[in-house]
């Protein structure tokens, strides 16, 4: 008696595992089927959208099929379909050529991309709100602008990170005077994707916006100028380098002396770090320096072949 | 006016959707393919006047690719899109055996204009 009724208590929790089983794939097959769905309406919406706008925006003759199109209509009422979305709209604007710089911000008006990026901006929730900048300025939301301004110093380290990226993609060389104003360091990383996005998208430095930053204080922030000057081989501001030599922030001189020995000094160069180092015993980094010198008088080979003949 | 049959090769299934809707005519037939599988099987099945692929896909090397191409469709042009706007790129991708390049951004009248000129 006891026997049977232990199998059938196992029967039964066998049983309502199984059922469990079943619901479970059941309701991720209805996720799935109900996502695809969702995400071939967006395609179709976003196909049909662009192929009309791109048209339009170079001016070439729209084709008559395209304007009898039935309108689709799509929701993006959550993070998911937001994501999918916007992730269309950034590959195509690296695909196709248009010569209205508007377009793709008025595709996300339309489509209600605009509104949700805003929504999610105002969000205090650090997540929704650093995605939101980086689609922000990956779409060039150039209105989005007053809302990521004030965020530079925000108390999540991302929304700042993105916040600061989103003025340099939408200010380009006009952002370093955002340096002065920062509250928190910024990382390497963070300065070297600073630096990677002025070389993509704004190659040519604008000298009076450079001319500005050199006045910051912060020790961060005369990193990040010594190492643009290293990458955009701006030799005219070589002094600048030299000068930082002496600074009392560890990181900023050993930058300083790495571009340093990236660059030829002349005589005089070499004569002004001399003298910073007799001048100032407190340097952080008298043995590096040294090596320096020494480094830039070793004459190199072609000045050598030079030297006898 | 005879019935050309155009393949349209590319990773992201908007982008060559929205050059089909751009290119479309009457006497133009289009297929879309997004891997080379897919390439694969369309060939098996259809004749191809004309082929506008990005230069990488799923599924083998570019090198390999343009080669299975040329080899399956001889005397078709092949018309290649690619991320990399170099005369010595355009160079090497015509050397590898496609008909002509046209770089991204992409003008879609300049695609419609290439299309116009090999068909």
């Amino acid at each position: 008696m006891m026997q049977e009724q232990l199998l059938y208590t196992i029967a039964l929790g066998l049983v309502i595992f199984l059922v469990f089983l079943w619901v479970v794939i059941g309701y991720s097959i209805i996720i799935r089927q109900s996502r695809y769905v969702t995400r071939s309406k967006i395609d179709a919406f976003f196909i049909q959208k662009l192929s009309m706008e791109y048209a339009e925006s170079n001016a070439l003759n729209v084709p008559t099929h395209l304007h009898n199109d039935q309108t689709i209509a799509i929701k993006l009422n959550n993070g998911r379909k937001l994501q999918y979305a916007s992730s269309i709209l950034i590959r195509v604007q690296d695909t196709f050529y248009s010569e209205n710089d508007n377009m793709i911000e008025q595709v996300c008006k339309e489509s209600g991309i605009y509104k949700e990026i805003n929504k999610k901006i105002k969000k205090q929730n650090w997540y929704p709100k650093a995605m939101a900048i980086w689609l922000s300025y990956e779409l060039d939301l150039k209105s989005h602008l007053t809302c990521i301004k004030p965020l530079i110093s925000h108390k999540n380290v991302l929304v700042r990170r993105e916040a600061q990226i989103g003025l340099v993609r939408f200010w380009g060389w006009k952002s370093l005077k955002i340096l002065p104003q920062l509250k928190y360091p910024i990382s390497l990383w963070q300065q070297i994707r600073i630096i990677e996005n002025l070389m993509d998208y704004f190659p040519i430095p604008d000298l009076t916006y450079m001319n500005k930053a050199l006045e910051t204080q912060n020790p961060f922030g005369i990193e990040l100028l010594i190492r643009l000057i290293r990458r955009f081989e701006m030799h005219a501001y070589k002094n600048y380098v030299i000068e930082q030599l002496a600074h009392p922030n560890k990181n900023v001189s050993e930058t300083a002396i790495e571009v340093l020995e990236t660059f030829d000094l002349n005589a005089d160069q070499l004569y002004k770090i001399e003298n910073l180092l007799t001048l100032l015993p407190t340097a952080n980094q008298p043995i590096r320096i040294s090596q320096l010198i020494a480094l830039q008088q070793v004459p190199t080979n072609k000045e050598k072949q030079h030297g006898n003949n | 006016m005879e019935e050309k049959y155009i393949l349209i090769v590319n990773q992201d299934i908007i982008v060559s959707s929205i050059m089909q809707r751009y290119l479309v005519a009457d006497t133009l037939t289009f297929s879309l393919a997004q891997r080379f599988f897919e390439v694969e099987e369309l060939l098996k099945k259809q004749n191809v006047d004309l082929v506008i692929t990005d230069l990488i896909i799923d599924g083998l090397s570019t090198n390999e690719y343009i080669a299975f191409l040329n080899k399956k469709l001889p005397n078709v042009p092949i018309i290649v899109t690619c991320h990399m706007d170099h005369t010595s790129i355009k160079a090497e991708i015509e050397l590898l055996g496609a008909t002509t390049s046209i770089p991204f951004p992409l003008k879609l009248s300049k695609l419609k204009a290439t299309l116009k000129h090999y068909l």
